[in-house]
């Protein structure tokens, strides 16, 4: 009887697998180090979290090493889709405005993710450029009312952790001793997220197969990139509707608009004072003073559409508790602005995005107060 | 690996080589693929 000849050499097997693993490992971490994006203005929805397509924080550092030039006063982005620029077509989006006001002296980079919260991707990549650029500051949009900040973020807790491996971040007590009380609170509850992130820091498979989805085709299907669902995300184009021409932003959806007035009124109950600790806690934990210092908070304000519908006892508490909300940001040592309080209808397109024209009026809003900001940090004259 | 007395790769090794070679970046992927979420985080503004 014949003996089979076994085909396969198990050293050569697991030889090839190393060497494969290892070139894809290196790969990535050469990604890491590459300009990516091209003619980037914002994460619009086909770059986002979205369409699965999930940013990096390396991307983002990279981003900022990018398109700052060593001479310019780098602007970094950060907050939700309201600074985003959710609601404005790509030719009249609020940064490129504020771009435009500042000049060339500066260079605004628009980090905002949708759903995100005033640090994270923005946050991450400014900690990280921050010591070989100290000529920075940070723009982010905050809640209307009071409320903590989550430390690693809301929908994109990886971003925080991605930083946090590749030691991105600054050093901060606060921020450690925070952690440290959320391990101790509730222990593993981040444990995935943090095992995806470490073994990223070393082998970098977020950041070689995010930069092959941008630059050769998605290898994940979304139905958002109908009809050509693989292609190259570098080849879509940002498709956020032209609101110029939209009626005004009040949904015709009944049940939208009760939702939506809903939301409104959530934010009316009286602030209670004594969480004011707390959150003042959680906002210094989450942005560090060296961003603090630098940055110039947002406060949002919704659509007057809405706030006219609330009873005068329900808009005098709204407006107390922006009033708060400053005044929290303020013994923080952060700059904050409410240009948003006396916006109008057209300057919304649905409750709290702006459309085209409102983003204008908050780039002229942003703009000197940025300038003011850069004298008084003495970046210039 | 295996040289036969020529000095040339046998192609069985050849070829576990570049199977390996294969699996190692379909674990690299799959590294990246299975920490996606199933469904996206999908963000409706309109």
């Amino acid at each position: 009887m014949k003996m089979k000849t076994n085909r396969l050499s198990p050293t050569a097997l697991f030889a090839g697998f190393f060497v494969g693993f290892l070139l894809c490992s290196v790969a990535g971490r050469n990604m890491r180090q590459r300009p990516l994006y091209e003619n980037f203005h914002h994460f619009f929805q086909l770059i986002s979290p979205d369409s699965y397509y999930y940013p990096t924080a390396a991307q983002g550092l990279m981003l900022l090493r990018q398109m700052v030039k060593t001479n310019q006063i780098a602007v970094v982005v950060g907050g939700s889709s309201v600074l985003n620029g959710v609601g404005q077509p790509p030719d009249d989006l609020w940064s490129d405005h504020l771009q435009e006001l500042l000049g060339e002296n500066y260079r605004v980079v628009n980090l905002a993710l949708r759903a995100g919260t005033p640090h994270e991707l923005a946050g991450v990549s400014a900690e990280g450029f921050l010591p070989e650029h100290p000529r920075l500051l940070y723009v982010c949009n905050v809640s209307p009312t009071p409320g903590c900040i989550a430390l690693d973020g809301n929908a994109y807790r990886y971003i925080f952790w991605d930083a946090y491996y590749q030691g991105m971040l600054l050093p901060s007590a606060q921020r450690d001793e925070a952690l440290q009380a959320l391990e101790a609170q509730k222990p593993n509850q981040r444990a995935e997220t943090k095992m995806r992130t470490f073994l990223n820091s070393w082998f970098c498979f977020d950041d070689l197969w995010t930069a092959t989805t941008y630059l050769w085709g998605s290898t994940v299907w979304t139905n958002l990139t109908y009809p050509d669902f693989f292609q190259a995300r570098r080849r879509c184009r940002d498709t956020e509707p032209d609101t110029a021409h939209r009626p005004p932003p009040i949904p015709t959806d009944p049940e939208q608009q009760a939702a939506e007035a809903k939301r409104v009124r959530s934010r009316t109950p009286p602030f209670p004072q004594d969480k004011l600790p707390e959150v003042l806690r959680s906002i210094e934990a989450v942005l560090v003073p060296g961003i603090r210092q630098r940055s110039l908070a947002v406060l949002e304000s919704d659509c007057p559409y809405y706030i006219e519908r609330l009873t005068r006892e329900q808009r005098e508490n709204y407006r107390k508790n922006q009033g708060w909300n400053m005044e929290i940001y303020r013994r923080a040592g952060m700059e904050i602005i409410a240009p948003m309080n006396n916006f109008q209808i057209e300057d919304y397109v649905d409750r709290c995005h702006l459309s085209g024209r409102g983003g204008r009026r908050l780039a002229q809003a942003v703009a000197p107060r940025l300038r003011a900001l850069a004298r008084a940090l003495g970046y210039e004259k | 690996m295996s040289v036969d007395c020529r000095g040339k790769l046998r192609p069985a090794v050849l070829g576990s080589f570049l199977l390996g070679l294969a699996l190692g970046v379909l674990f690299h992927y799959s590294l990246y693929r299975i920490s996606l979420p199933a469904k996206p985080f999908i963000y409706f503004a309109f």
